[in-house]
């Protein structure tokens, strides 16, 4: 039996050393990483803005939303309707940076928070990026300028209390930097859009399936003080509906669209003056009214929009008088007339039963609407509004080609239209439907509902 | 979608602006100041209070305008950079806006249509006049300008905020004002041949414009680069004098001071919205400088630049004295009443200038005014018969037949929504598209094509007449049976159609006659060349005789007071033997209408002078006085006083032309 012969004392460190020194180093050292990268990216702010900035939308976890929008009914429908709409920013992202973007790159790169605002006609982006960028800038970024800017391409960066701030325009970063901060929502699977434009307004767009959001809107619009009645009551679809109390009461609704329309002042003259020669009890009348927009006419040389309206009231309503150069017509039963304002396609026309009063845009809608109400469940709210994507869609494709043709699109022509405005727009015919209702307080309307209702859901 | 929402609101409610009243529209967006206008029935332009050229409409006075405008950030109103001369004299340099200058503009001399401008330095003896007009033979716009009274010898500049419209939309006829953003293309100089050029290709899309900005880069892109671009339209303009530095930028800001002009460095050329200067060397003559421009159109640079070369060889007073010489013809060839006084006589001519100015020489259009605020560069069937009746009291019977061959083309031979067949497009441009949004129908204008086609039969031999009414009878019945058509089926009034009075549809009296005259005449023409009269007609004919008489024995109906005279009451009048006491009735109102000539002017003198001349032309008593008014009133049509008492200058103003020329055709015997 041989003994065992101690040798000489090793230096060698022991095996399990050996084999887990590595590994620890690693792991210690993606710890260390990930660790300064969590503590470089968290904040309770998700960027910086800058003070005059018109609107201004905040994702707390943009990486985050983003899957969940992958996930949504909204991907999915717009996957099997071949329309990838993400497809052509993630090009100009991969074109510019050399990245192509997904949520873990993004998170990687940018953080978790995303503010994106615009401001004086340019938009920029916020964010409080990791340790991958900062790296990356530290060892690679050229010196900035004398305001701390630096540029990537066609992009202008600068660096703010740790927070990155990057746009086309130069001017947006220099006002960024002198900005203020935005809070990070909680809610980690949506987005929060702000506007200060006349009515300021606030909306949360979550990423599950139609796409829900809440939001309110600073209006005065008078409480209805019952369930609308009149939701989807409309015999023929609709590009877009609005249902609320009367006219009269909606009127900072149309006030709200003028101020956001370039030149609205002026179009609110002339509607003002072409109202004027409706009888003035016109707008008033009614508890409840509907008004929906049908059609675009472009069998002429100008689109004329085809709309159809309705008031409704509970109590029998006085028989509203005609004015004297209307004529008498009666479609379905029901009695009315015909105000011509300009030609065929540019009238007043008005059927009424006793609590309703049936409207149209042109003679021909009168015969498939006057009488013709759909009776719906009642909906809980004071205003709603619907838009059929699909229906909006194919209505502005006929738009933007005909303007195409006519040289009415800046620096664009029928072949750009056809190669990048037809594609955007297609993006839109799957996407169902936008249904918002609201609820009055008097000085504002908070409203909920869905962006993208997919149809086949619908209650 | 927004921006395309906005024009046809605006096409609609320009459609809708009262015609010689100032609309929403007008007090909206301003009104163009022109007040003198020049052409060529090619190349048409207006220049303002201080001489600029605030319109510059090619290929004709119906066609897009090509100059840029900025929007005033408030009320939205544009206003024209336009085309300008700049005068260096010491340290500061003059634009016709300095309010340091005292400007006047006129017209040169008693013929023709000369822009004559006079700017004075205040407090020195500096005086600068400038000279401007359309040469009718090439189309080229003549500017010459000169200088006197100057310390030092002064520095001269031109400068042309052109913006070249490729586009023509029907039923929207702003494309050249509120569309300016989307006009424009490319500027450039070419030092060799001593040209500016600004162009813009036919609908232009992504790749034209990148192509575009890719010869930016290029220190010096060659004239081979600029031309591959496909035809559009082309601007070409140089001087007779050396020209000294050439500047072409997406700035229309003008130098503003003598030394920042001089410094400024030469830039060869710009994409986008573009605008270009020159500095000239004047030349000495008699103590005064003097330098001159010249500025043509194409569809390409080589027809733009051979209608530069063609002037080159003139030089500029040459070619003035060529426009003189052309108008003094053109007067001579006209019959101007020859017992008119002297300054009756005078405004006979400049309306016969005016019209002959906007005149359109592609398919004979003639439009009412070149101003792009509102929008006038269209032809109006109603207002058109009052203007070819002129041409031929005036004796252009050639250019009055165009012009109503003009209206026969534009009647509709196929039904679309709300635009029957046999109807006339409310209005037209120079090429015969429908400048009014199809909705707008206007019935009157049908009629009043039927009535001036058959009246000017009447300044025709017997075989001539023959020959037009037959070449003109196929589309003049389809119009006569739109007319028999477009009846209330209960009433048999003519059924509601646009009215520029209302802003809106409706049933005026003066629809009514139009509608009964122009029967009238279709039925005196078929007459004429043999053609059968429906039964429909002859029975409409009927209806209308009817409708007419009761409106006429109405005793409730106010003549002169409820509504302007209908222009054809005369005329119906005067085929009727009515009871005498109708008739004075009638005339009473016709009085009252005289009696308040002298405190009316602008528009609604000259429209009254028209009115009354028509209602008494059978009354030799009556047309006396007319005649004795008409050296103080004619002046006071053509001048508008504003809301603070001001008398300035009315804009030219084609039937406000063709109402005097009326007239004074007619109270002097026609």
């Amino acid at each position: 039996m041989t003994e065992a012969v101690a040798g000489p004392r090793s230096n060698r460190r022991p095996g399990w050393m050996r084999r887990w020194a590595l590994p620890v180093v690693v792991a210690v050292t993606i710890a260390t990483a990930w660790g300064a990268d969590r503590f470089l990216t968290r904040s309770p702010m998700a960027g910086i803005v800058p003070g005059d900035a018109e609107w201004i939308a905040v994702a707390g976890d943009f990486p985050a939303f983003w899957r969940a929008l992958e996930a949504s009914d909204v991907r999915s429908r717009m996957a099997r309707a071949g329309k990838f709409p993400q497809g052509e920013w993630m090009r100009g992202v991969r074109d510019a940076f050399g990245i192509r973007p997904t949520p873990s790159r993004w998170r990687n790169w940018l953080g978790p928070g995303l503010v994106c605002a615009r401001a004086r006609g340019a938009v920029g982006i916020s964010a409080r990026p990791g340790l991958l960028l900062r790296t990356c800038v530290f060892l690679f970024a050229p010196p900035p300028d004398a305001h701390g800017i630096r540029t990537h391409g066609d992009w202008s960066y600068a660096w703010r209390d740790g927070f990155l701030v990057a746009s086309r325009s130069p001017s947006y970063v220099t006002s960024a930097l002198r900005g203020d901060p935005v809070d990070r929502p909680a809610e980690k699977v949506a987005i929060d859009i702000r506007w200060t434009g006349a009515p300021p307004g606030e909306v949360t767009i979550r990423a599950a399936d139609g796409l829900p959001v809440r939001g309110k809107i600073e209006l005065e619009v008078p409480p209805l003080g019952a369930p609308l009645t009149l939701v989807d009551a409309f015999p023929v679809p609709a590009i877009a509906a609005v249902y609320g109390s009367n006219a009269e009461a909606l009127a900072p609704v149309t006030d709200a669209l003028i101020a956001w329309l370039p030149g609205g002042e002026f179009v609110r003259d002339i509607l003002l003056d072409t109202v004027g020669i409706l009888p003035e009890e016109s707008l008033g009348d009614g508890s409840e009214s509907a008004f929906a927009w049908i059609s675009v006419d472009l069998a002429g040389n100008v689109p004329i929009p085809e709309w159809i309206a309705l008031q409704r009231r509970t109590t029998a309503m006085a028989r509203l008088a005609p004015p004297a150069e209307a004529v008498s017509f009666e479609w379905n039963g029901l009695s009315g007339w015909v105000l011509p304002w300009v030609g065929e396609r540019l009238s007043f026309c008005m059927a009424e039963d006793g609590t309703h009063r049936y409207w149209a845009g042109r003679e021909g809608q009168m015969p498939e609407w006057a009488g013709r109400l759909r009776e719906t469940p009642a909906v809980d709210g004071d205003i709603a509004v619907e838009i059929s994507w699909d229906k909006a869609a194919l209505a502005a494709l006929q738009l933007v080609r005909w303007a195409g043709a006519r040289e009415l699109i800046e620096r664009r022509n029928s072949e750009d239209v056809e190669r990048e405005l037809v594609p955007r727009l297609e993006l839109l015919l799957p996407l169902g439907a936008l249904r918002l209702s609201g609820r009055s307080d008097g000085t504002s309307v908070r409203f909920d509902g869905h962006l993208a209702m997919n149809p086949g859901n619908e209650s | 979608m927004k921006r395309l929402a906005i024009l046809i609101g605006l096409a609609v409610c320009h459609s809708l602006a009262r015609a010689g009243e100032q609309s929403l529209i007008e007090a909206r967006y301003g009104v163009d100041e022109l007040v003198t206008i020049s052409g060529s029935g090619m190349l048409t332009i207006g220049q303002d209070t201080r001489g600029r050229i605030t319109v510059c409409r090619w290929p004709g006075p119906g066609f897009p305008d090509h100059l840029g405008v900025r929007h005033d950030a408030g009320a939205g109103a544009a206003v024209p950079n336009g085309l300008q001369w700049g005068v260096g004299i010491g340290d500061d340099l003059f634009w016709p806006g300095d309010m340091r200058l005292e400007a006047t503009q006129e017209y040169d001399g008693l013929v023709g249509n000369i822009g004559k401008t006079t700017l004075r330095i205040m407090g020195t003896s500096a005086v600068i006049v400038q000279l401007t007009c359309v040469h009718p033979a090439t189309g080229a716009l003549v500017s010459h300008i000169k200088i006197e009274g100057a310390d030092s010898p002064p520095s001269v500049y031109w400068s042309a905020d052109i913006s070249p419209c490729t586009r023509l939309l029907p039923g929207i006829p702003m494309a050249d004002d509120r569309l300016d953003s989307l006009n424009d293309f490319a500027a450039f100089a070419l030092e060799g041949e001593r040209r500016v050029c600004h162009f813009r290709p036919s609908a232009p899309g992504a790749v034209e414009w990148e192509r575009a900005a890719a010869l930016l880069h290029l220190p010096r892109p060659s004239l081979d680069q600029w031309t591959a671009f496909n035809a559009g339209v082309w601007a070409v303009y140089t001087s007779f004098n050396p020209i000294l530095a050439y500047a072409c930028d997406t700035s229309n800001a003008l130098p503003r001071t003598r030394p920042e002009a001089e410094g400024a460095p030469a830039r060869l050329h710009a994409v986008g919205q573009t605008a270009s200067w020159i500095r000239i060397e004047p030349s000495r003559r008699d103590g005064a400088y003097e330098a001159s421009v010249v500025l043509a159109f194409g569809s390409s640079y080589e027809k733009a630049n051979a209608r530069v070369k063609a002037t080159e060889t003139r030089g500029a007073m040459n070619l003035l004295k060529d426009v003189r010489e052309y108008w003094a013809k053109y007067a001579s060839e006209s019959q101007i009443p020859e017992n008119a006084g002297a300054a009756t006589a005078l405004a006979a001519t400049r309306a016969l200038t005016t019209l002959r100015t906007l005149c359109d020489d592609s398919r004979g259009a003639i439009v009412r005014s070149p101003a792009v605020r509102p929008a006038l560069a269209r032809d109006w069937p109603r207002h058109g018969a009052w203007i070819a009746y002129a041409l031929d009291l005036a004796g252009q019977h050639a250019e009055a037949k165009r012009h109503l061959m003009f209206y026969l083309d534009a009647i509709r031979t196929e039904r679309t929504p709300g635009a029957p067949i046999g109807s006339i497009p409310a209005s037209l441009y120079g090429d015969g598209t429908a400048a009014s949004p199809d909705m707008v129908l206007d019935a009157e204008g049908t009629a009043w094509a039927l009535w001036c086609i058959r009246r000017h039969g009447d300044f025709l031999e017997s075989d001539a007449r023959k020959k037009f009414f037959a070449s003109a009878w196929e589309r003049a019945a389809l119009a006569a049976q739109f007319l028999v058509d477009w009846a209330d089926s209960r009433r048999g009034f003519p059924e509601r159609s646009f009215d520029p009075d209302l802003g809106h549809d409706g049933k005026p009296p003066a629809l009514l006659f139009a509608v009964h005259q122009a029967m009238v005449c279709i039925a005196e023409m078929a007459a004429e060349i043999e053609r059968p009269v429906p039964a429909d007609w002859t029975r409409r004919m009927g209806q209308l005789d009817v409708l007419v008489r009761n409106l006429v024995l109405d005793e409730s109906t106010e003549w002169g007071t409820d509504f302007p005279l209908p222009l054809l009451l005369g005329e119906w009048l005067s085929s009727k033997n009515l009871n005498p006491g109708v008739r004075a009735r009638i005339e009473a109102g016709g009085d009252e209408r005289l009696r308040q000539l002298p405190s009316l002017g602008g528009h609604a003198a000259a429209r009254a002078l028209c009115e009354a001349v028509m209602l008494f032309r059978n009354d030799p008593g009556r047309l006396g006085q007319i005649r004795e008014m008409l050296p103080d009133l004619l002046p006071r049509s053509v001048t508008v006083t504003d809301e603070n008492g001001e008398t300035r200058p009315a804009r030219p103003d084609a039937l406000d032309a063709a109402y005097c020329f009326v007239a004074i055709s007619i109270a002097h015997g026609d």
